[in-house]
């Protein structure tokens, strides 16, 4: 069994959200609900100030409370680790986003269940990578197994500083990030979901 | 963050504080031999209410037809919404059988047969286990900070709500009720107390006492909820009407305290 997990490099991310972009289409992710999307926060002020990029999606944690939230067995944990949802078994109570401290669900009104970031284990099952991994042009997501001490998330992770969002949360993430400025805290009440109640329709007026 | 429980959820919260607190009150009230009448309407009275808060808890799921997945799957009993749903379908069950055997009893008067007996025990048993239940439920939630360690908090507000109607139906639960509103002030004083203890918790404290849910903390919880009908029962113990009013206030006053413990720091 591996240990799957995917570990981002924000010293290398530019916020170009080909990945947010790649995972929309690759789920067909409803207008407004994100499985993945990168968070754009600035800190200081003129004239030293600086903008961060941080890609955030469901940590497929260790300690998932969305797992153990759930009533009906719909969030599974599949054999390499990732944390997924069955549709067929959920009947929308919510559970797991209540208990979720990273917003990572949202409720998919097409398919009638809860929904999220699934580290495209239907691609890994082909021996391929999550298609945010796949478009990331600065190669700052890598993706694996964490228990392979030779593969390459596992050198990078072993080569650098890492840390989790909310460590205090407790979950054990398994996305790791490289974050030498320090960033995360900045998002530390935040969620991967996006307010988009401000957004225009789109419709001509 | 988007707040997954919204409206029904917090309407569940806070009225299912009545069916339980009716099970245990009309049990406590009636337990030196009951009154037939209050036996009855107490039996009746919770399972309509439990029944029309079900009918709120399947409203609020997105696929309502799939609510049977919660009673029928026993994957995942760490999950407090799995344990809650089959505890409400069993107490309900357990309703039903104790309101046919108080209809089929000749004379009405009767003492319950023994075996209605042991399934009246075995509802206190679930009733107390229900009246636990929100706190666990919203334990998992980092929508409700408040309500995770509100365990005895959301016990008195069930019993009060209990006793309350109990009150309104003629029973004879004045005592119970002081005693309550007696042991609720206490509970919340140490609430408080444990909330400014910790740093992380002050702001949920002051956005109880200082902040938006201050006018109903203060102004519904606290003073109609607890002060003034201590002050009604204790002043004009045998005026009636104003034994009715004070338990309409602690049945709004405790209504306010299950919500605010729903909703404060969400
Ligand atoms: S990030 Fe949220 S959805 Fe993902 S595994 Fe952890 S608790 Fe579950
Ligand atoms: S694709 Fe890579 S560089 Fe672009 S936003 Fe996503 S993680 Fe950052």
């Amino acid at each position: 069994m591996a240990r799957l997990g995917m570990l981002i490099d924000l010293r290398t991310c530019i916020g170009c959200h080909a990945c947010s972009v790649a995972c929309k289409a690759e789920f067909d992710v409803p207008l407004g609900n994100f499985r993945d999307t990168v968070k754009y926060v600035e800190e200081g002020a003129y004239p030293k100030v600086t903008r961060h990029f941080i890609p955030v999606l469901c940590n497929h944690c260790e300690d998932a409370p969305c797992l153990s939230a759930c009533p009906t067995g719909a969030v599974v944990r599949l054999d390499d680790g990732q944390v997924t949802i069955e549709d067929g078994d959920c009947n929308l109570n919510r559970a797991c986003m209540a208990a979720c401290p990273y917003d990572a669900i949202y409720v998919d009104e097409d398919r009638g269940a809860a929904a999220k970031c699934t580290f495209c284990d239907h691609r890994t099952a082909e021996g391929r990578q999550p298609a945010c991994v796949d478009a990331c042009p600065t190669n700052c997501r890598v993706f694996g197994d964490l228990d392979d001490p030779e593969s390459e998330i596992a050198v990078r992770a072993a080569a650098n500083d890492v840390t989790v969002w909310k460590e205090s949360a407790g979950t054990r993430p398994k996305v790791l990030y490289v974050d030498p400025k320090n960033a995360l805290p900045l998002i530390e009440e935040q969620g991967v979901q996006v307010d988009t109640t401000a957004d225009l329709s789109g419709e001509p007026a | 963050m988007t707040v997954a429980w919204g409206p029904l959820l917090a309407a569940y919260v806070v009225l299912v504080g009545l069916p339980t607190g009716l099970t245990l009150m009309t049990w406590w009230v009636g337990r030196s031999g009951a009154s037939v009448r209050l036996e009855r309407i107490g039996a009746w009275g919770a399972l309509v209410a439990l029944v029309a808060i079900s009918v709120l808890l399947v409203a609020d799921l997105g696929r309502p037809e799939r609510f049977h997945l919660m009673l029928v799957r026993f994957d995942n009993l760490a999950s407090p919404i799995s344990w809650g749903a089959k505890l409400i379908a069993l107490k309900i069950l357990l309703l039903l059988l104790v309101v046919h055997a108080v209809e089929r009893r000749r004379p009405p008067d009767r003492p319950l047969p023994r075996l209605t007996k042991v399934v009246a025990v075995l509802l206190l048993a679930v009733s107390f286990a229900l009246a636990l239940y929100p706190a666990a439920l919203l334990a998992r939630s980092w929508a409700s900070p408040l309500a995770g360690g509100a365990g005895v908090l959301f016990v008195l507000t069930a019993l009060l709500m209990g006793a309350a109607v109990v009150v309104l139906l003629g029973g004879e639960g004045r005592t119970a009720l002081l005693g309550l509103l007696a042991a609720s002030a206490v509970a919340l004083a140490v609430e408080a107390l444990a909330l400014a203890g910790r740093p992380g918790d002050r702001l949920l404290l002051a956005e109880l006492t200082t902040g938006g849910s201050a006018p109903l903390f203060w102004g519904v919880a606290v003073g109609a909820g607890l002060l003034l009908p201590a002050a009604g029962l204790l002043t004009l113990p045998r005026n009636r009407v104003v034994t009715a009013l004070c338990a309409v206030a602690v049945l709004a006053g405790a209504a306010a305290t299950r919500y605010l413990l729903f909703a404060v720091g969400s």
